[in-house]
């Protein structure tokens, strides 16, 4: 499904370590691979503390990676700076979580979805009425709210908002950050559904940060399954249900509740905790709440290895030359 | 007789009336998710049931009665009989409702002996056993640690455990997923079913998660904007009503399989 | 918001404010008010005389008219406040917002520098740096701004740091915004209103302050009228002519308390959430 020549970001080792206390790091993110298409939606899935966001903010030059490298129209973009940096920040955008705190209370709509157009002088002050409600059209929302403040908006308009304004330089990629978890379940269906028309029309690149598989697996092309700052798995989104096969990732798809499963279906829960991020134990991570952990778990961290078309995972069950 | 029922129930808040007409019915040994997005009223219900409506707001009109008694006449005192245990009630972060700087295990003793005449270390005692019955791992150091030194999930399930001290026949549940990781989510969610299996209690819950709420659920009741759209049994709900809303609201709910957009 | 409903609903503002300007007009006017008495002159025949027709507040050792010296101290002792806190407000603030802004080594050797102000009492500051670089009414207000930009520079930090680290600040930063601009359209406005207010009730202590210095001879140096001055010459004849001390004390009083109530309702304008 994906063609390499398609291929316009991969992240290589990345890592990213933040001293803690007592001599240890806090480490977020461990040599992360990852790969994102033209005009195709990566979903990054994984629980509170798993660096997914950690990671993506790294797309959009908000942090830097501690090791490794992402490679972006022929450059590494973790040694950018200064002029450079600030010129390639008009090909990846963001879209925040919280439509509540991520616009300027002070600002009326017009200003905020202009901002990026003025700062990089592709328009005048005098034009912005007009592009203001171009932007506001691609959204869906009605030419006049460009007068509104934000806090005179539903979260889903404000959502829409966000969506414009990152939209305003024309991005090649755009980063979502759990941008539907704050809305509604009616909000969030008309949200995606803008989002991946906008896809199609203007054949952006998604990034879209998410904790939970029942919706992610519902418009994203590929799906990337991260634990404890790891990419455990990384498959198709099409019959995702179907190849999944990481112990971590199964346990995701079996913690999704969705008005069309299986009610008489008792739920098995994995064991236990996730180990702290500041301690993580030697071998795989997952190995102390596996069901399937062998004496090499423990020893040896599991690398990802090709399982199949698109598909990738990091377990000692699977790859190359092992057996069940 | 049924255990709760709730009838024709209006909430205000002053002059403005938040939630109309309001009625439900709970058997025992029934789980009932209340749904609906935002400014549904759906936490309103279920705070007044136990009395608990932030400032100013009070019930209007029609009654809520608890096996066979009012529970809008009730004074202080029979409160205080009433509540933890006959029915208790679960939120959303119950981590904030402990007192950060005290013991876990101070705190759950504190609450024992409001509710029964024992000295602290048969509190103690049995606060450890509760927490051991619901299958939290290592109870004893679970009560000698601060809530900020607990997971989430662990905290949940801490209130749980709390709440359920005295076996209530009705236990409320306010949102109690919502701040979750969606396997921990799984991990209360398999506990409070156990709950109606082991002890027979009855639950509402109140949930935006419209799935976790047909998991869980004998029966559903769909509000909005203050008022019952549509309620009925999980099957009824889910596959045979005509309710444009909530039909509309169950096919907005991705699910594994569904509907894709690409 | 119509003129007669705004003094209906800050009636404290609108009496102090016209307080306030009216002393300022008193220092700008003072040769009118003052009647054309010179106050630098003096007829050492008249010296020390209790307050009569001829002299309303009395004179002073000099033989020189206290009340004109009162009127025109307005002058000296409004200016040199005024001056005081716009520069105090001005370095603190833009000290601050850097140091909130930026972290880092720079956020370091700012706090660093202020915390060594802090932690000198400030009037014995004050009093060394005055008496390195010579008694004046210029280096009294150097040697007061030294030991108080501090407070206004940890201020505007904690306000630029509130909102540091928030999404629109950094989706400012995702779309293209640059360090110059952040500091001028999102740092600056965030923390404006809190530091307007902190001068505006800062204007009373900073008259005081200079005024002590005065008083212990470090600041306006005879014969220029000023509040603090005037109760140092007064200091030696407390007891036989307390006229001298008096009047410029209550001028001090007075204009203090006005400023400060001002403050205070400039507040409950501009930030009516706080108590």
């Amino acid at each position: 499904m994906f063609d390499e020549k398609d291929l316009i970001l991969e992240a290589k080792h990345v890592t990213r370590r933040f001293p803690a206390a007592g001599g240890r790091s806090l480490v977020a993110c461990n040599d992360v691979n990852l790969k994102m298409y033209r005009g195709k939606t990566l979903g990054l899935v994984g629980e509170s503390g798993c660096g997914k966001s950690t990671f993506m903010r790294f797309l959009v030059w908000l942090d830097t990676p501690s090791e490794g490298e992402i490679w972006y129209r022929g450059e590494d973009i973790t040694k950018l700076k200064g002029r450079k940096l600030w010129e390639n920040r008009q090909h990846i955008q963001m879209v925040f979580q919280d439509p509540s705190t991520s616009f300027n209370p002070k600002m009326r709509i017009r200003d905020i979805v202009c901002e990026p157009l003025l700062n990089y002088g592709r328009i005048r002050s005098s034009e912005k009425d007009a592009k203001a409600r171009e932007l506001l059209e691609m959204v869906e929302l009605p030419g006049d709210f460009a007068g509104r403040y934000p806090h005179n908006m539903s979260g889903g308009q404000r959502q829409r908002v966000a969506i414009a304004r990152a939209l305003a330089l024309e991005p090649e990629i755009i980063i979502m950050d759990e941008a539907t978890s704050a809305l509604d379940v009616s909000v969030q269906e008309t949200i995606i559904q803008l989002i991946t028309k906008i896809q199609r029309e203007k054949n952006i690149s998604i990034g879209f940060i998410c904790h939970n598989l029942g919706l992610i697996q519902s418009f994203a092309h590929q799906i990337a399954v991260m634990y404890l700052g790891n990419i455990v798995e990384v498959m198709p989104g099409e019959g995702m249900a179907d190849v999944c096969c990481h112990p971590y990732s199964k346990a995701l798809l079996d913690a999704v509740f969705d008005t069309k499963m299986d009610f008489s279906k008792k739920i098995e829960p994995i064991k236990g905790e996730p180990p702290s991020p500041l301690d993580v134990p030697a071998g795989c991570p997952f190995a102390d709440r596996c069901p399937h952990c062998r004496e090499i778990c423990l020893q040896e961290r599991p690398v990802l290895q090709p399982l199949g078309p698109d598909h990738v995972v990091a377990c000692h069950r699977f790859g190359k030359g092992e057996g069940a | 007789m049924a255990l709760l029922e709730i009838t024709n129930v209006d909430i205000s808040y002053g002059k403005r009336v938040i939630v109309k007409d309001c009625s439900l019915s709970l058997e025992k040994g029934e789980i009932c998710s209340i749904v609906g997005e935002s400014g549904s009223g759906k936490t309103t219900v279920i705070r007044a049931v136990l009395g608990l409506l932030a400032g100013g707001g009070r019930v209007t009109a029609g009654d809520i009665v608890y096996e066979g008694r009012s529970l809008l006449t009730l004074s202080d005192r029979e409160w205080r009989e009433l509540r933890g245990h006959d029915i208790s009630m679960i939120f959303q972060d119950s981590g904030a409702m402990m007192n950060q700087t005290r013991l876990i295990g101070n705190s759950y003793v504190e609450y024992i002996r409001t509710h029964e005449d024992v000295s602290k270390k048969e509190a103690w005692a049995k606060g450890t056993e509760m927490l051991g019955r619901m299958r939290l791992p290592d109870p004893d150091r679970i009560m000698r640690s601060y809530p900020f030194q607990l997971s989430g999930g662990q905290r949940q399930r801490v209130g749980i455990a709390m709440g359920m001290t005295y076996q209530p026949r009705l236990l409320l549940a306010d949102e109690p997923t919502s701040a979750l990781d969606v396997t921990t989510q799984a991990q209360i969610v398999r506990q409070m079913m156990e709950l109606r299996d082991e002890y027979g209690t009855s639950i509402i819950i109140v949930t935006h998660d419209i799935g976790v709420a047909s998991y869980m659920a004998d029966k559903v009741v769909v509000m909005k904007d203050g008022e019952i759209e549509d309620q009925g049994t999980r099957e009824h709900i889910l596959r045979e009503t005509d309710n444009a809303y909530t039909r509309k609201l169950m096919e907005a709910v991705p699910s594994l399989g569904g509907k894709r957009y690409v | 918001m119509e003129k007669k409903s705004f003094i209906r609903k800050y009636p404290g503002f609108c009496i102090f404010a016209i307080l306030g300007f009216l002393i300022i007009l008193a220092a700008v006017f003072a040769p009118v008010l003052a009647g054309g008495v010179d106050p630098t002159e003096g007829n050492l025949t008249d010296a020390i005389m209790a307050p009569s027709a001829e002299h309303p507040f009395g004179t002073d050792k000099m033989g020189r008219d206290i009340c004109a010296r009162v009127i025109y101290g307005a002058r000296a002792s409004l200016s040199s406040t005024f001056i005081l806190v716009a520069v105090i407000f001005v370095i603190g603030t833009f000290l601050g917002i850097l140091s909130g802004y930026f972290g880092g080594w720079v956020d370091a050797v700012i706090m660093r520098v202020a915390d060594m102000m802090i932690a000198f009492p400030g009037l014995v500051l004050a009093i060394a740096v005055a008496g390195l670089l010579g008694a004046s009414t210029k280096n009294a207000i150097i040697a007061i701004a030294v030991v108080s930009w501090p407070k206004y520079a940890r201020l505007a930090r904690s306000l630029v740091m509130k909102i540091r680290h928030t999404d629109f600040v950094a989706a400012a930063q995702v779309t293209g915004s640059k360090t110059g601009y952040m500091l001028r359209k999102y740092m600056l406005p965030n923390t404006i209103t809190t530091l307007v207010i902190t001068a505006a009730t800062d204007i009373g202590s900073m008259m005081m302050e200079l005024a002590a210095l005065s008083f212990l001879g470090f600041g306006a140096q005879p014969p220029t009228p000023e509040w603090g001055s005037m109760l140092n010459e007064g200091r030696n004849f407390m007891q036989s002519a307390p006229w001298m001390m008096i009047y410029p004390g209550l001028a001090i009083f007075i204009t203090v308390v006005v400023f400060n109530m001002l403050g205070d309702n400039l507040r409950d304008i501009l930030d009516p959430k706080s108590e």
